[in-house]
């Protein structure tokens, strides 16, 4: 039997992020029971019984030879990754469509969490960056396990957001970024897909590894509104424009469309990772491709 | 060409174009705010398309105002080419005026008649100089006003006011073939017809419209147009009044029946008799519904009394009072036409009914009903059987041509017959001669049974006035006769009366016109029934003769007909003649009683050795006396017909549908207006239908528009 995921909404409503961050690596490692990802230490830590269901890749049958008893390898690793979380708190990201769904920021916010217990569970050091455009507060990278509720702390305090200027706090972040290591950028990238893809350059220049996450809302995607409407800028409350959706719908995603191609051009240029989700898509394909980066480095 | 309104007051129904305009702006005033996250990708689309969406927006909103403006031109009766225009219009007028009794119902303003007269006196009075107008009045029989096309003005609209409505129906296709006579003379084109009339559903026969359309169309067309005066009212009345249909004596008890229209609850009928009050009966039905009453009361004394089934004068007054005639006879005269006695078996058995009919002998006594007079077939005079109340021809054989054609006119005419046939010799003889000739089929076998196999008979019809009201052990006598011989009848759509127990008819009624005849595949003699010695043979043969003997000598005749009475037997038994030959100045006939002294001409002859005298077709309802040297020679009565007493009214729209059905199209509905715009109006192309087949494509054009916008 199958279970569905459990939706981002659904993580939502649970309202403490250490549990929701608990519960979504929790229930992502346990779907990875049959996947390539087994872990990345090398170094030994200790035997442990191994019980019916367990994989056999790791059994020592020396041990079993001499004592006809199952026992498996447990490895612990050295610190060699830091990774820093970018998250997005603009304005822009405050934005989510239908009640029923966390806004971009709570989105981001969640998915943050998630990946800092995830990477602390790996023994990588992880710290956390917020801006929107400028740096609105860090937390510097570390492996300890208060880690995790230094992070937390500083995801529930999210500040309130301005208008998105990525570029140069980009830049401003890389600049601070002591050694080389991991930076996950969570951000709708609502900024100009130059001026994005220079920042990003700065981090791979600085010999980063970088994954972008693109958070979006399904109505921007599809502009799925009925009827005349004024629309207000989130990032700049003072701009409004009166449109009938239905008249716009095809130039908007069409427009819309070629931006995200240029975002998935600058970031396939720089060899970034982007995974582009949406407040409606499970955290687990963002979780994946850490995973999936993280192996690689490994 | 000039354009004018029917309705010009309509036109302010233009307002309503305001209407999109007035959404538009309150949709601005309304819109939904919506925040987004970035309106940089918006704001470029919009941008591009901002100019295109603006023009295509307004053109929407100019489409709907549009379609507006132009359903409420067509509803104010846009006609082009009218009475402003440079050219004189109409050349020709011709007014087709509904005179039929449901015009003179009464409306909010006067009577719908009032209504057209106006209408048609303002159409007429305001022709332009050089046009000529006639007008056909749309009664019962159309007849024109004028003798030939007239010049328009003030004299014409005199002549006019002076129509009057009938109390007869309206027929909408001959009033329209009389109209195509008139059209087909006009002295110059084109021609506007004019049709003002209260669109009575009963006065449109589809099938007449259409001869009259082609009528109109050989005489060379004319722009048509309908101006509806009515408006469905509810009105209490009398439809139709039924007298017994057999004679009557003096004391006996009658029955008249009276289809009623139930105006309001609890209404109150009352039938009078000589102008007094015999009965009154109230209806439970609900108003708008029709109900049957019934008035119960005794046979006044021997003679002709007039009747009147009458209630409470409402809006439609001409149907609230009905008149009929009621005749109670002090004597019957029958004649019994047989064969030769002596000889053939099965003869004489006429003398079975002889004496049911008159046990006192033939000549009867002072006291007896029914005087009984027998003829052998040969020895049937003219003048015989017209002087006869009832005939009944008891194994008569052959008839000969002569009587033959007697028995026919006689049916044909309001007479009743009886022909008993059960002689096997004379079956043959019938079906090839008598029986075709009323329309019947001839006997198709000869039963014969055995005692044992003896027919039983069954009444089939117990309503009917032969056995209406004997009891039940009285009917149950009757069919212990038996029969052992007797015709087979085919069906021949006859009302059968008395059959076998296996299903022949013994008794069957054939009504012709208002004559009837029964038709008895028997004879009455011991070998074929022992019906003669049945002790409900006398009650019986009386009933039949007084079955034959009544109703329809004085039934009603509809208001446009000729009243007409045949003379008692005694003012002309045994003169010779035929159709109008004689004709006498001295010989009138005063119209309707109550009703302003009326004096008519009337024409009197013979038709089947028996005189008649008839009067000039009459379009009012009433009682219509013919006197001579200051003898009344008889009485008629004619009614208004039942239909124009409904309230069912077609509108205009379904009257044009008809008439374009029957192939008239193009109709044009006016709308009664004042200051003679009515005339204009016809003469004037009707452009509401062009309007509003480009509103239809304006809408389309919208709609179009607004989904490649979507």
């Amino acid at each position: 039997m199958t279970t569905a995921p459990i939706s981002p909404a659904e993580f939502a409503a649970l309202g403490r992020l250490d549990l929701i961050a608990r519960l979504v690596v929790e229930g992502f490692l346990v779907g990875l029971h049959r996947s390539p990802f087994h872990g990345f230490s090398s170094e030994f830590a200790e035997y442990r019984a191994c019980f019916p269901g367990e994989p056999v890749t790791h059994v020592d049958w020396r041990v079993y030879a001499k004592s006809d008893r199952l026992y498996r390898k447990v490895f612990s690793e050295e610190t060699n990754l830091r990774a820093t979380l970018l998250v997005d708190c603009s304005a822009s990201m405050g934005y989510g469509s239908d009640p029923a769904r966390p806004t971009k920021l709570a989105y981001a916010r969640l998915l943050a969490a998630s990946l800092a217990r995830l990477l602390l569970r790996q023994n990588d050091a992880v710290g956390l960056e917020l801006f929107d455009s400028r740096r609105l507060g860090s937390v510097p990278a570390r492996a300890v396990r208060r880690q995790l509720f230094e992070i937390l702390k500083h995801l529930d305090d999210l500040p309130a957001g301005r208008a998105t200027a990525l570029g140069p706090v980009l830049h401003e972040v890389a600049e601070r970024l002591p050694r080389r290591g991991l930076v996950v950028l969570i951000s709708d990238l609502m900024d100009s897909p130059a001026e994005v893809a220079d920042g990003l350059r700065h981090f791979r220049h600085r010999g980063h590894e970088v994954i972008v996450i693109q958070v979006l809302d399904p109505r921007e995607l599809d502009l799925d509104f009925r009827g005349e409407a004024r629309f207000r800028d989130l990032e700049r409350p003072d701009r409004t424009l009166r449109l009938e959706p239905a008249h716009a719908r095809a130039a908007y995603r069409e427009r819309f469309e070629a931006w995200r191609g240029e975002v998935r051009g600058a970031c396939r240029r720089e060899r970034i990772d982007l995974v582009e989700a949406t407040t409606d898509t499970p955290f687990d394909r963002a979780l994946l491709a850490y995973l999936s980066k993280r192996r690689r480095l490994a | 060409m000039p354009l004018s309104f029917l309705n010009p007051g309509l036109l302010f129904g233009a307002a309503a174009a305001a209407v999109p305009l007035l959404l538009h702006l309150l949709q601005r005033r309304r819109v939904r705010e919506i925040a987004f996250s970035d309106l940089r990708f918006l704001e470029e689309v919009k941008a591009r398309r901002s100019r295109a969406l603006g023009v295509r927006r307004w053109l929407l909103l100019l489409l709907r105002m549009l379609a507006i403006l132009l359903v409420v031109a067509a509803a104010a009766g846009p006609r082009l080419g009218g009475r402003d225009g440079a050219a004189p219009a109409p050349a020709a007028l011709l007014v087709v005026l509904d005179t039929s009794a449901s015009m003179r119902t009464e409306q909010d303003r006067g009577t719908r008649f009032d209504a057209a007269l106006a209408a048609a006196a303002d159409a007429v009075a305001t022709l332009p100089a050089g046009a000529v107008v006639q007008v056909v009045l749309a009664g019962p029989r159309p007849r024109a006003v004028f003798n030939g096309w007239t010049g328009a003005g003030a004299g014409a609209a005199a002549a006019l006011r002076a129509v009057t409505p009938t109390d007869g129906a309206g027929d909408a296709a001959a009033a329209l073939a009389e109209a195509a006579a008139w059209v087909a003379e006009a002295p110059q084109r084109p021609v506007s017809l004019l049709l003002i009339s209260d669109l009575q559903a009963c006065a449109w026969d589809d099938a007449a419209l259409a001869d009259a359309a082609r009528a109109l169309a050989a005489a060379g067309g004319a722009r048509l147009s309908l101006l509806a005066v009515g408006e469905p009212r509810v009105a209490g009345g009398v439809a139709l009044v039924r007298t017994p249909l057999r004679a009557l004596r003096a004391g006996e008890a009658v029955q008249v029946e009276a289809d009623v229209r139930v105006g309001h609850p609890g209404q109150v009928w009352r039938l009078e008799l000589d102008g007094r009050l015999v009965a009154e009966a109230a209806s439970a039905a609900s108003p708008g519904e029709t109900d049957r009453l019934v008035f119960a009361f005794a046979a006044p004394a021997a003679g002709l009394h007039r009747g009147l089934v009458a209630t409470a004068a409402d809006r439609f007054p001409v149907d609230d009072a009905r008149p009929f005639l009621l005749e109670v006879r002090d004597r019957l005269e029958v004649l019994i036409v047989h064969g030769a006695d002596a000889g053939a078996a099965g003869r004489g058995g006429w003398r079975y009914w002889a004496n049911a009919l008159a046990p006192g002998g033939a000549a009867g006594g002072a006291d007896e009903l029914h005087h009984v007079r027998d003829r052998g077939v040969a020895d049937v005079a003219d003048g015989d059987l017209a002087a006869a109340d009832a005939v009944l021809l008891v194994d008569p054989g052959p008839l000969g041509r002569r009587l033959q054609a007697a028995v026919v006119e006689r049916l044909e005419r309001d007479g009743g017959v009886a022909l008993f046939a059960g002689d096997p010799a004379d079956a043959g003889e019938l079906g090839r001669t008598l029986l075709p000739a009323l329309g019947l089929a001839a006997p198709t076998a000869y039963r014969v049974h055995g005692t044992a196999g003896a027919q039983r008979a069954v009444v089939t019809a117990p309503q009917h006035p032969l056995f209406d009201g004997l009891p039940a052990d009285a009917l149950a006598t009757l069919t212990r006769a038996q029969w052992r011989r007797y015709h087979a009848l085919p069906d021949s759509g006859c009302e059968v009366l008395l059959a076998t127990s296996g299903g022949d008819p013994l008794l069957a009624l054939a009504s012709r016109a208002r004559g009837r005849l029964l038709v008895a595949p028997f004879s009455t003699l011991d070998d074929a029934t022992d019906l003669a010695r049945n002790p409900m043979f006398p009650p019986l043969a009386r009933r039949l003769a007084a079955f034959l003997a009544g109703g329809g000598r004085f039934a009603a005749d509809e208001a446009g007909a000729a009243p007409a009475v045949a003379l008692p037997d005694a003012a002309g038994a045994g003169a010779e003649g035929g159709g109008d030959a004689l004709a006498g100045p001295a010989l009138l006939y005063r119209a309707r009683p109550g009703a302003p002294a009326e004096v008519l001409p009337a024409r009197f002859g013979w038709r089947g050795g028996r005189g008649f005298v008839a009067g000039e077709p009459a379009s009012r309802q009433g009682f219509y006396t013919f006197v001579a040297g200051g003898d009344t020679l008889g009485e008629a009565v004619l009614t208004m017909p039942a239909a124009e007493g409904e309230a069912a009214l077609l509108t205009a729209a379904e009257a044009a549908a008809r008439l374009a059905a029957a192939g008239l199209p193009g109709a044009g509905i006016l709308a009664a207006a004042p200051d003679g715009r009515i005339a204009a109006a016809a003469a004037g192309r009707d452009l509401a239908p062009w309007l509003l087949g480009l509103a239809v494509l304006v809408l389309l054009a919208e709609t179009r528009l607004s989904r490649r916008a979507a």
